[in-house]
């Protein structure tokens, strides 16, 4: 793993096309997956269904997987504030929304 | 099936596998420094499996030790007592549950919340001038009542998943419509069982109904544990596919006078925490 890369990275988190910076290992010992494959939506729901939580996944290199990468921290953050109305609620939803956006970027630049 | 009422299932505590002997003891001196810190070393040490995932994450990056620490005597005079007390508890709470027998239960990702929750109400609380130590605690406790309705009611949590996943609405509103009441009322009643301090029991049990405004400007353990459970989802670090940050309350927020900077600061410190506390889960 290089140190730019993401460790312990929640699954529901990890965009299509990631790829691996560490192998995935199950709860019996066995490699389910090398470092260096590249993550599609049928094989993060196989890992799920095998159990996995979390996986090292290497920091995008190129811009268009940067992009990508951006638009799909977005989007998940979209959808876990789903139950907020970010103009109202007092403003600490939408306070909490940006710090976090902010902070995913950061780590996509 | 019939849905049971919260006083059967405050009844069915008692049959939830204790803890060992050393952790409730650690946990009854929670926020107290005047401890006979020798005999509860030997305690820990005692147990050789709680004992190692201790020293596991005392050699953690985390803690930034030079050199290995070996023994649990070792830890605490290099990290003090009070931070391998919060290890040693969040080991021993977290181990010391069965395998979830609820369909669609994950515990895995149950504790990971759970340490988030408990990594960002820590940081808030030096935030706001508070004990790190008992806000910590309070976050890893904040849900216990949930675990402890799968232990005893597998069937009327599943239930609720199933109310949740017609509605898509928070699980705590899919227990109360279920069940009548939440998983915070019942987490509340497992704490005191487990005599552990009064404040952190409140906590708990109020962490989804923090002081209205009209109680005024101080920071209360509940509002730390209420924002630090939106930000923990918000953070996305537990890996709940259906999460869903709960509408921080403006009182509870308010009261933590948080802003741009300081909520960053927040971030990062939580994130760090957690990935150094993950270790303990396995």
């Amino acid at each position: 793993m290089n140190t730019d890369d993401f460790a312990n990275v929640p699954l529901a988190s990890v965009a299509p096309g990631a790829r691996l910076a560490a192998a995935v290992v199950g709860a019996d010992g066995h490699v389910l997956m090398t470092a260096g494959s590249q993550l599609t939506e049928a094989i993060l729901e196989g890992l799920a269904a095998r159990g996995v939580v979390a996986v090292a996944i290497e920091a995008p290199r190129g811009e268009p997987e940067l992009a990508a990468a951006r638009d799909g921290a977005r989007q998940r953050l979209v959808h876990l504030f789903r139950g907020c109305d970010l103009d109202e609620d007092g403003g600490a939803a939408r306070m909490l929304f940006d710090a976090v956006l902010e902070r995913r970027l950061e780590d996509l630049r | 099936m019939t849905t049971p009422g919260l006083a059967q299932i405050v009844g069915g505590l008692r049959t939830l596998p204790s803890l060992p002997t050393v952790v409730m003891e650690l946990l009854h001196t929670m926020g107290d420094e005047d401890v006979d810190i020798d005999r509860l070393a030997r305690g820990i040490g005692n147990d050789q499996a709680l004992a190692a995932r201790t020293l596991r994450v005392a050699n953690s990056p985390f803690y930034g030790i030079q050199g290995k620490v070996d023994t649990i005597a070792e830890a605490i005079t290099v990290l003090g007592f009070v931070n391998v007390r919060s290890l040693v508890t969040t080991a021993g709470i977290a181990t010391a549950w069965p395998t979830s027998a609820a369909a669609g239960f994950d515990a895995r990702i149950f504790w990971r919340h759970s340490l988030s929750v408990a990594s960002c109400a820590e940081t808030l609380a030096r935030h706001a001038r508070l004990r790190p130590e008992t806000h910590f605690l309070a976050g890893l406790l904040h849900d216990i009542g949930r675990l402890a309705l799968v232990a005893t009611h597998p069937d009327a949590f599943a239930d609720a998943l199933r109310h949740r996943a017609l509605n898509d609405c928070a699980l705590v509103e899919s227990e109360r419509a279920v069940l009548g009441f939440d998983h915070a009322e019942i987490g509340g009643e497992l704490c005191r069982h487990w005599r552990i301090p009064g404040s952190i029991a409140d906590a708990v049990e109020r962490h989804h109904r923090p002081a209205p405004a009209s109680v005024g400007a101080t920071v209360g353990m509940a509002d730390v544990v209420h924002v630090a459970d939106a930000i923990a989802h918000a953070f996305d670090l537990a890996g709940d596919r259906d999460a869903r940050v709960p509408v921080p309350e403006a009182a509870a927020w308010g009261r933590l006078a948080l802003d741009a900077t300081s909520l960053r600061t927040v971030l990062e410190k939580t994130e760090r925490q957690f990935h150094g506390f993950a270790n303990i889960l396995g």
